[in-house]
């Protein structure tokens, strides 16, 4: 069974999906696609609206650039500002998780 | 990356919405088949991997739509994020720029403050004098000032502002349904007797005035609409000014009294800071008709129809226009007229705006006011013009910076904009400076031209501000456009190459007109300055007739405690007496009128017929008693001054002017001759003749006049005239005291010197030479550095040239002619252009002038010598350095 991903959780996964350096677009889904062994639900369409979107927020900057086989590709990266953002919502992130986790597990 | 698309991002250029699409369309191909070619590369058919791609990627068509959306969007704010930030790195980098050359900003700022200073200065007082009512006065358009015009064979169309009482009060009650009309009448009324007496300036008005005006009362509370009827304790309300000056607040002087003329009044209010009425006059305080009136105008002020003293108001009705008012109330006027007085019969009544210099004649102070409003505005366009000159220069010296700019591909436009919002922030330093170098200006005019008119507000008003801030953006892009304009069209290959000589030819042409226009300014300014200047001289030299120097005019008030003409000689009798006992006291005299001040005519009559008009007026008719021309100073040239027994019942007797002489016995001996005036029987037969006099206004030909012994003619209108001796000792306060000595019941004792009374007459002159001569000078000093960093440029452009005339031989003396010479042609356009449009202009101030022609050769002779003067000056320097260059380390370099 897949899930439906919660609600502003794919931003996170992408700015995560770029802490590693400038990907293109299909390269941070094909990466998404294979570390939840297709557990996440993610409409590829709905990714690069999110990309759009953060790059005009300024989380993200865009680049045209060349890949190996020499075609021109969009490589997204990370701005200082994307960075910071993406280290609060981890925290938040981990922080909700841990208060569900004490509520499912109090006895 | 395209290189096209590195060259967009490194010049900031925004995307368009061609490319926008495109890149979305290539972004999402490209994810396409990168998805297809995983997923055939895992062993899926190429239409299934391809359906599979597609589904995996949702509705394709609606992402590349918002896709799209949100990219326009983005490229829309960073285009403005651009723009703005723009012009804060513009702003910025003009601060920086600005703060590397402090004195070249100071210059810069200082020249335009100056500029913007006057005028801003000038602004307040049109705006005070010419655009608002006066201050707190309603100013909705409800308001009218009533003037009262009659045509006249002999002197035309004549324009006046008072009527009689009842009239007014007739007109009030046929206008009655389209409004309400207000009166008042402002004199000065002596409070308070012996040493603590004092003069105030009252207004008599009519009790509604406040509510037709709409002021309210500032404390306590104004006369109500029907508080009308003399009460048995009089009230009255004082302005703001004249409370917080005695009381020390406002506040404090309710319920205090006032003694005014023989009447005590109980202060009751106080109106707002700054009221003084509908009109600029200053006054003091305000009763209201029936209280006092009758002691100025006559116990039948409510019937006589004949004096007319009243100023009136209207306030209209929401639809009634001035023209129907001025309808409604003319008909009513010349109705009233027809029944009790003739002279109204005829009379139009106007009803014009409530700002006093809008009258339909046109007033004298608006017409000055408007004058130096053009004179302070050209002393801007000089400043406009030096600092476009100084920005030129700048901008020539900037060519590198500039043309490397334009090589990195900043476009024209934006290099135009960071220039001009260099200017802007100068324009704004100078606007500031100008704020506070406006404080003293009005200092300065408060003191000259507007010396008797009431000041309200703070050192700035919002109007003022907006003005200011109008000028600033005026004369920045002004001064900044030509400049930014010359500099974006720096051609980047000549700039560029490096060893080329700049200058000469086309370059400088607009530099060179900027400093031809600085000095056809100055000129123009010069030359006004000139014209006033000698007016003013002329005027303050002219001859009277008397001598103002040394004497003393006093005029007490006897008031109405006299009881018979014997009575009324013998107090005056009494008060020359006491001061003729004063040690340095020469001659003491009474004289019905005061030189300037008073005037008084009856019509001459010669067998029967009334004397036609005489060119420079008159004739005037003074009552003297016997040491008056010693005590002026005015010699009998020919018969003999009047004596002690030319009194009542012996022969009637007058003294005549030269030019009554000449207008009525020319070519005949004037002595013996007899005339007769219409209030007397008889004739009245020439014993002396005395030379002219200047004694009612300052103009260029003296009236006729005649003098009869007080004797035989003694109103009751009386000052007295005091010559002290050269070494002086008696001071204005001994005349004062003496009078009180003789009088010690009398009201306030105005004396004051005759030259204080001349000083009024020659104001005009004086402030139009102070303002002329201040703009002038500051002209022509801004156009000589103008010219000066003109030809210094030139010279430190040329000075290669100059290197190679002198090492082909050329003197040191050929090489300053060749500086010098060019330096003088400009300023030789610059003052043919001057005194060619002074020449045209000055015709129209020509009535403002005291013996002094327009075009009055040895003034624009001078100032055409002054003004080559300083330009000589002004290009001696750098010609000085030109000669002065070596030429072999020039040329090296």
């Amino acid at each position: 069974m897949s899930l439906d991903l919660l609600q502003g959780t794919l931003d996170v996964l992408i700015l995560k999906a770029l802490t590693w350096g400038p990907r293109h677009g299909y390269a941070v889904a094909h990466w998404l696609r294979q570390t939840t062994v297709n557990e996440l639900q993610v409409e590829d369409g709905a990714l690069y609206t999110a990309l759009h979107r953060m790059e005009h927020r300024g989380w993200l900057a865009a680049e045209w650039g060349v890949n190996d086989e020499n075609r021109r590709v969009k490589l997204y990266t990370l701005t200082p500002a994307g960075r910071a953002e993406f280290g609060a919502r981890t925290e938040r992130w981990s922080r909700y998780v841990n208060a569900v986790q004490r509520v499912l597990g109090a006895t | 990356m395209r290189p096209t698309e590195r060259l967009r991002r490194l010049i900031r250029l925004p995307a368009r919405a061609g490319s926008i699409r495109a890149d979305v369309d290539a972004e999402i191909a490209y994810h396409l088949e990168a998805t297809e070619r995983d997923l055939v590369s895992a062993g899926m058919s190429l239409d299934d991997a391809r359906r599979e791609a597609k589904r995996r990627f949702g509705d394709v068509e609606r992402v590349r739509e918002s896709l799209g959306t949100l990219d326009r969007q983005g490229a829309r704010r960073t285009l403005r994020g651009d723009f703005w930030r723009g012009w804060w790195q513009d702003l910025a980098r003009s601060a920086r720029t600005l703060r590397r050359e402090p004195g070249f900003a100071a210059v810069v700022a200082v020249t335009l403050a100056l500029g913007i200073g006057a005028n801003s200065t000038m602004f307040r007082v049109l705006d005070r004098v010419l655009l608002q009512p006066a201050p707190h006065v309603r100013d909705d358009g409800s308001l009218s000032l009533l003037y009262f015009q009659r045509e006249s064979p002999k002197f035309g169309r004549v324009t006046y502002t008072s009527q009689s009482f009842p009239a007014y009060e007739s007109m009030r009650r046929d206008f009655a349904p389209m409004g309400d009309l207000g009166a008042w009448w402002v004199t000065s009324v002596s409070s308070g007797t012996g040493g603590a007496a004092r003069k105030l300036e009252v207004s008599f008005v009519t009790p509604n005035l406040f509510s037709i005006l709409g002021v309210r009362a500032w404390t306590g509370r104004l006369f109500a609409p029907d508080e009308w009827e003399a009460e048995a304790v009089p009230t009255a309300v004082v302005t703001h000014e004249y409370a917080s000056a005695n009381y020390g607040s406002p506040a404090f002087s309710i319920g205090q009294s006032v003694p005014i003329g023989r009447k005590t009044y109980t202060i009751i209010g106080v109106t707002p800071p700054g009221f003084v009425g509908a009109d600029l006059r200053p006054v003091d305080l305000f009763v209201t008709m029936p209280t006092a009136i009758d002691e100025r105008i006559g116990a039948k002020w409510r019937t006589n129809v004949n004096n007319r003293w009243l100023q009136i108001v209207a306030s209209r009705a929401p639809d009634v226009t001035p023209t129907q008012a001025g309808h409604a109330m003319t008909s009513a006027l010349q109705n009233f007229g027809r029944a009790n007085a003739k002279g109204d019969s005829a009379v139009t009544v106007v009803a014009g705006s409530i700002v006093r210099a809008k009258r339909p004649d046109g007033a004298v102070t608006a017409r000055i006011a408007l004058w130096l409003g053009g004179v302070t505005l050209l002393v801007l366009l000089v400043a406009c013009a030096n600092v476009a000159n100084l920005l030129l220069a700048r901008a020539t010296r900037r060519r590198r910076e500039l043309a490397v700019h334009l090589a990195l591909g900043v476009s024209p436009a934006r290099l135009m904009r960071a220039m001009v919002t260099e200017t802007l922030l100068l324009g704004v330093s100078g606007g500031v400076l100008a704020v506070l170098l406006s404080t003293w200006g009005d200092a300065f005019l408060r003191a000259t031209l507007l010396k008797d008119m009431p000041w309200n507000g703070g050192v700035v008003d919002a109007r003022q501000g907006v003005f200011v801030a109008l000028l600033v953006l005026l004369s920045a892009l002004t001064a900044g456009s030509l400049p930014a304009f010359v500099a974006s069209r720096t051609t980047v290959l000549d700039a560029l190459k490096s060893g080329v000589r700049e200058g000469g030819g086309r370059r400088h042409s607009a530099r060179t007109m900027l400093v031809v226009l600085q000095g056809t300014l100055s000129v123009v300014l010069m030359i006004g300055a000139g014209l006033f200047v000698r007016s003013f001289a002329r005027a303050a030299s002219a001859d009277l007739g008397f001598v103002a120097e040394q004497l003393i005019v006093a005029t007490p008030e006897l008031g109405e405690s006299v009881n018979s003409p014997e009575e009324f000689e013998a107090h005056w009798l009494r008060m020359e007496e006491r001061i003729r006992r004063l040690p340095g006291v020469v001659a003491v005299a009474q004289s019905v009128t005061v030189p300037f001040e008073s005037q008084w005519t009856y019509s001459v009559l010669l067998n029967g017929d009334t004397l036609p008009p005489i060119k420079g007026g008159g004739p005037y008719l003074n009552g003297i008693s016997t040491d008056y021309f010693r005590a002026l100073q005015t010699p009998v040239i020919r018969g003999r001054d009047f004596s002690d027994t030319d009194r009542k019942g012996s022969m009637p007797v007058a003294i005549v002017n030269e030019r009554m002489a000449a207008v009525v016995w020319p070519n005949v001996e004037p002595i013996g001759q007899c005339f007769g005036v219409q209030e007397f029987d008889g004739c009245m037969t020439v014993v002396g003749v005395v030379p002219d006099a200047r004694m009612t206004e300052m103009t260029e030909d003296a009236p006729a006049q005649y003098y009869l012994p007080i004797g035989q003619w003694s109103p009751n209108m009386r000052a007295l005239m005091v010559r002290r001796s050269l070494e002086g000792g008696v001071g204005e306060l001994d005349v004062r005291r003496a009078i009180l000595d003789a009088e010690p019941t009398l009201p306030f004792v105005e004396v004051r010197p005759a030259s204080m009374i001349l000083e009024q007459q020659l104001r005009a002159w004086k402030l139009g030479a102070t303002m002329f001569t201040l703009f002038g000078v500051l002209g022509l000093v801004v156009a000589a550095l103008g010219l000066y960093s003109v030809v210094a440029h030139d010279v430190s452009q040329r000075s290669h040239e100059i290197g190679v005339r002198m090492a082909l031989g050329a003197s040191r003396a050929d090489v300053a002619r060749l500086v010098v010479g060019s330096g003088m042609r400009q300023a030789l356009a610059g003052v043919t252009l001057g005194i060619a449009l002074s020449w045209v202009v000055s015709v129209r101030v020509a009535d403002l002038l005291f013996e002094t022609s327009p075009r009055d050769p040895v003034i624009y002779g001078g100032v055409v010598v002054l003004l080559l003067a300083v330009a000589l000056a002004a290009s001696l320097l750098p010609a000085r350095r030109a000669a002065r260059m070596d030429p072999i380390e020039v040329l090296r370099d």
